[in-house]
């Protein structure tokens, strides 16, 4: 399978002031993760995602989380209990239409940036949050070169 | 015969202080001297001593050779036209990593904002007994 090149550092700045700003004006712990998750079949996206949503840990009843997996072509959003009266499913699927049209197209920076953003917009503001301590964080690399888990075996 | 004509022309415009004959000898030499300088500046003669230049289409010069015509009817062409589809391609192969959909993805996964050490959070996640929301979708 021909390899995507990944983010390069303006795209990656891109999403990364998008949720930035999320936290800042809307005082929504939000989180994007971009990359396939390690599943042998793709019906094990959603609780994948949902463990991934739960490695937040204390965050996670409060925080969404956007899982895009580029080559898998597969997109979730997961929010917490304790946002999902600010961020209604209704929102989220909204989310997804926005993005899945936007990567049909190509356009994988563009489409998680709106979708962030309309998220963001739907949850209103509150007090900011403080910036994330980690902004931008690389899942392990395994010693024989190939990517880090991030999915449920 | 033009000289005759032009000759007999002041003999309309008679004046009475200059005889006759003077004003008609005066209005020959005008004549003949009109008609020796127009003659010395056409002709085909004076064509080839004109200081001026050469008139249109008599300027000697050599053809293009095979090579020359090669060069300016296609290779300069030619040359334009990779120029303008450069320009053109070049915004696009500047703009590195375009993703397109079905050619996959080799990339490490990115988690922004998210834990401090991701790979080993999920290692040591569990799902618990939280309903979550949200939505998913495919393209």
């Amino acid at each position: 399978m021909a390899t995507g090149d990944g983010l390069d550092p303006r795209q990656q700045e891109r999403i990364e002031s998008a949720v930035e700003r999320a936290r800042s004006q809307n005082g929504l712990d939000l989180s994007v993760l971009i990359g396939d998750l390690e599943l042998d079949d793709l019906t094990q996206f959603r609780p994948a995602a949902e463990k991934l949503h739960a490695a937040l840990g204390d965050r996670s009843p409060s925080a969404v989380l956007l899982v895009v997996a580029p080559g898998q072509r597969r997109v979730e959003v997961v929010t917490g209990p304790l946002v999902r009266r600010r961020v209604p499913d209704r929102v989220s699927a909204l989310a997804v239409l926005a993005m899945t049209s936007a990567f049909r197209g190509g356009d994988l920076v563009g489409g998680i940036v709106d979708a962030v953003r309309q998220i963001a917009d739907a949850a209103g503001r509150r007090t900011a949050l403080s910036p994330a301590d980690d902004k931008r964080g690389e899942l392990a690399v395994r010693a024989d070169g190939a990517h880090g888990t991030t999915g449920v075996h | 015969m033009t000289d005759s004509i032009a000759c007999a022309g002041p003999t309309a415009r008679s004046s009475r202080e200059e005889p006759v004959s003077n004003r008609r000898l005066r209005a020959c030499l005008t004549v003949v001297a009109t008609a020796a300088v127009l003659t010395a500046c056409g002709g085909d003669d004076a064509a080839r001593t004109n200081h001026l230049g050469y008139s249109d289409g008599v300027a000697p010069a050599e053809g293009l050779t095979f090579f020359e015509g090669l060069a300016i009817y296609l290779l300069a062409p030619a040359v334009i036209l990779l120029l303008i589809a450069g320009l053109v391609w070049l915004p696009g192969m500047v703009r590195s990593s375009r993703y397109r959909p079905g050619r996959g993805w080799g990339a490490a996964p990115l988690w922004f904002g998210g834990p401090p050490d991701p790979a080993a959070a999920v290692e040591s996640a569990s799902t618990g007994d939280l309903v979550r929301g949200g939505a998913s979708g495919d393209w």
